[in-house]
């Protein structure tokens, strides 16, 4: 089976810190720390006019609606003979994707105050926005019946925020040594900013933290995050339909998962030195990033995919190296160099040194071959769950993939 | 675009003396003693993994100036130094950075060694963030490196 990677990116020029696709919105941080934003439609509007009507649709189902690609219902389409090579028309074979520069998106910029610090991370959940500098954790709001509305930036937490997660009403706070800060969202729309919300420490040291589906991973500088099983509730009121319904109240102490994770990989066996593969035991096993609870691991000069199952009762945590996902060797991806994981689709962006490649169940495919600082997806997102928003040296851009397979003799 | 690297060059001012058991002493700019300590110049000979630089000694001891001359400089009195775009390595792991631990009293010897955060995890701190966007003001590091720094990525 022969496998393509087709990309499609829009690339925004400007000096960029980070940014979301968020309800139909594009929202992004200058250096300085200010929010600016453009509606998506005007950057539909953009591509329609710089492109033939080929590329046009393709942008709809690779960026402004990615929610579409994956429907059970375009899939069924695409199985009609010929219906995907008609879709795909518009690349007419360029090897390297296809890029539309838009330099007419406007961003207006957001008269608010500027957040201090180098930024690190954000998170936007039900209008709360969440951001994490160098200087601390910040909370403003956006509104997106009115996007250039001014708010409020109140600061939450005065220490270096590595990474923070915001879903489920609460925000997961990493501030390495300083530990990982739990919070509760305030959905009030009045005062919500004179609310002195005190984050709360539920670990000691915390490098990263990313949800598995309700449940936490604290990533430390250990080979194997920490789980946090969380407690919660049914959300009443407050929370708009875009949003889950349910509220975390809490997290438990985190579990160690390098006993199953290990078993998983098959490294638990009393093995003898001619049954190692040198490779393998020389270089580290260690968790880099995931996906809920699809894990993405580096094994050796491999990566892997290991399955967690939680259930509530005895057997607790359960992993599985996944049948889907089969050991990936590619030259092109030292484990090592890996600067960090995104999920996208059904696999992962990976950023190396010089270059981000997309790796997925087909293996491992260049997706774009510079430095970048940034790569944020939005898997949970409603619009928006196949894109990825690059932060570039000079360029925002927001990057599309649709994978076809095909026998070798085709 | 890349950074353009518009800062002066340091004039080279390291005199090397003589060799000695733990290294080669140069008498640096303004006079400072600068040691380049054999066990971050190769790693035989020491039980402990030290990092290890990719420069010569005259380069090791030019980088401490150059960091010294610009006052590349933490509150503590550190310096630091990070590697112009597109130039070599620091060290033998690709670090990027070096450090220079000031010394506990004034007159001693001052030494250094390249840093990378991805691949060391005892790294002392991490260099100001006002120093960091220095560097990229005077265009020695790109806004990609200087995210990279401050990420602990680099």
């Amino acid at each position: 089976m022969s496998t393509k990677v087709h990309i499609l990116r829009l690339d925004l020029p400007g000096h960029w810190a980070d940014g979301w696709l968020y309800k139909e919105h594009l929202i992004l941080w200058s250096d300085a720390g200010q929010m600016f934003v453009c509606p998506v439609s005007r950057l539909v509007e953009s591509v329609e006019k710089q492109v033939d009507h080929e590329i046009a649709v393709i942008a709809d189902f690779l960026l402004f609606r990615t929610d579409w690609k994956q429907s059970p219902q375009f899939k069924r389409l695409m199985s009609l003979n010929g219906a995907e090579e008609s879709f795909l028309a518009g690349f007419n074979g360029a090897l390297d994707g296809i890029v539309v520069q838009v330099d007419d998106a406007k961003l207006e910029p957001i008269p608010a105050d500027h957040i201090s610090g180098f930024m690190l991370d954000s998170g936007i959940y039900n209008n709360c926005v969440y951001v994490g500098t160098t200087d601390g954790l910040f909370e403003t709001r956006f509104d997106p019946n009115d996007p250039v509305a001014g708010k409020p930036v109140v600061q939450r937490l005065q220490k270096r925020v590595s990474a923070l997660t915001a879903r489920y009403s609460v925000v997961n706070t990493s501030a390495d040594d300083d530990g990982l800060w739990f919070s509760r969202m305030n959905f009030d729309e009045g005062a919500w900013f004179r609310e002195a919300a005190a984050p709360k420490r539920v670990a000691d040291y915390s490098r990263g933290n990313s949800f598995a589906e309700r449940d936490l991973l604290n990533y430390t500088d250990d080979p194997f995050p920490g789980f946090m099983r969380s407690a919660g509730e049914k959300e009443q009121g407050h929370v708009d339909r875009d949003s889950d319904r349910w509220r975390i109240t809490g997290y438990d102490v985190p579990s160690d998962i390098g006993g199953v994770m290990k078993s998983a990989l098959g490294l638990d066996r009393v093995t003898t030195l001619l049954d190692r593969n040198p490779d393998d035991d020389l270089r580290p096993v260690a968790v880099l990033g995931n996906s809920d609870k699809k894990l993405l691991v580096a094994s050796g000069e491999s990566l892997r995919v290991v399955n967690l199952t939680v259930s509530r009762g005895r057997r607790g945590i359960q992993a599985k190296a996944s049948d889907s996902f089969p050991r990936l060797s590619d030259p092109a991806i030292d484990p090592t160099d890996i600067l960090s994981t995104r999920p996208v689709d059904d696999g992962f962006l990976v950023v190396l040194p010089d270059e981000v490649r997309l790796i997925n169940s087909h293996g491992s495919f260049l997706a774009i071959s510079e430095q970048v600082a940034h790569v944020r997806t939005f898997a949970h997102s409603r619009r928006y769950p196949g894109v990825a928003l690059m932060i570039r040296e000079d360029h925002v851009s927001l990057l599309g993939t649709y994978v076809t397979t095909g026998s070798d003799d085709q | 675009m890349t950074a353009a690297d518009d800062s002066e060059p340091t004039p080279r001012r390291c005199r090397p003396g003589k060799k000695n058991k733990d290294g080669l002493p140069f008498v640096a700019c303004e006079g400072t003693p600068y040691l380049s300590l054999d066990y971050h110049q190769s790693s035989s000979g020491t039980r402990h993994q030290k990092s290890i630089w990719s420069l010569t000694r005259p380069d090791e001891c030019h980088t401490f100036c150059e960091s010294r001359l610009n006052a590349w400089a933490d509150s503590d009195g550190n310096y630091w130094s990070v590697a112009a775009e597109k130039s070599e390595d620091f060290g033998t792991r690709g670090q990027r950075m070096a450090f220079f631990p000031v010394p506990t009293n004034e007159t001693d010897t001052w030494h250094g060694y390249p840093i990378g955060r991805k691949n060391e995890q005892s790294d002392p701190h991490d260099p100001p963030t006002d120093l960091v966007q220095l560097w990229r003001d005077q265009g020695r590091i790109s806004r990609m490196t200087r995210a990279r720094i401050i990420q602990r990525q680099l």
